[in-house]
């Protein structure tokens, strides 16, 4: 399991909890603390058409954020990276370190292969 | 589009305007929880289709804010969207709901005392319409 790209991104600093689901809502990684059920829905509403506006473009990024923290959303090509950060949070440097991963994630068969079976 | 009227009202729209500003916001909409567009204010010359834009912060909004409730974080204060071209924030007081539009050059969305303008113009409307 690719865990270790998930423990890597909740490294990074500011960040509490880092989860990649899938655009179905199966959670394919998670490291730290995560409301799994929060996060599938929240996969399922910006993977789809749902998520779009100004056409049929999908946002790139989202941030909901609250008095103490901040929910980072990161549609990307392997799922939906959701990042539990702290207020303060460089996001636009998170970000730049997280699509890397996201590509590095895409471009393996592991991921496909266990892409599918999660999905099964 | 028939928006409510009066003085109360015009006043408010005057300080949405003032929230438009060269390098800042871009489009002002406040519409109803259930997709009615209130108040809009724009510094571009093309208005968009209000109702597709009040329909789509409504459903937006209730979508994450009806999410966030689950997760026993406190109140979700605001939610804050990046296209590849423009970017949104959108707040959410019952019944309404405030979304802002970003032009591609506006950096960070706004800070603590714009938003803190917003929450006031939320809180003048509310006085308003009751």
């Amino acid at each position: 399991m690719h865990g270790w790209d998930l423990q890597e991104v909740s490294r990074f600093a500011g960040v509490k909890s880092a989860a990649l689901v899938s655009a179905e809502g199966l959670i394919l990684s998670r490291s730290g603390r995560v409301p799994a059920v929060l996060y599938a829905h929240l996969a399922h509403a910006f993977s789809s058409d749902d998520g779009s506006v100004d056409g049929d473009r999908t946002a790139e990024q989202i941030e909901l954020h609250w008095e103490n923290g901040i929910l980072l959303l990161l549609p990307t090509a392997s799922g939906l990276f959701i990042l539990e950060v702290e207020n303060g949070a460089n996001i636009g440097l998170l970000r730049k370190m997280v699509l890397p991963i996201s590509s590095r994630l895409n471009d393996t068969q592991w991921f496909v292969e266990n892409g599918r079976r999660a999905k099964e | 589009m028939a928006f409510p009227s009066g003085h109360g009202f015009e006043e408010i729209r005057r300080k949405a305007g003032g929230l438009l500003h060269a390098k800042g916001p871009q489009d002002l909409l406040v519409a109803t929880v259930t997709g009615l567009p209130i108040l809009f204010r724009s510094r571009d010359r093309e208005e968009p289709d209000l109702d597709e834009l009040a329909a789509w912060a409504a459903e937006l909004a209730n979508l994450t804010f009806a999410t966030a409730s689950h997760l026993n974080s406190g109140e979700l204060q605001r939610v804050e969207l990046r296209f590849e071209k423009k970017s949104y924030l959108l707040m959410r007081d019952d019944p309404f709901v405030l979304l802002i539009r970003f032009p591609e050059t506006a950096g960070k969305p706004l800070g603590a005392g714009r938003l803190d303008d917003l929450a006031e113009l939320l809180q003048q409307l509310h006085e308003e319409l009751n």
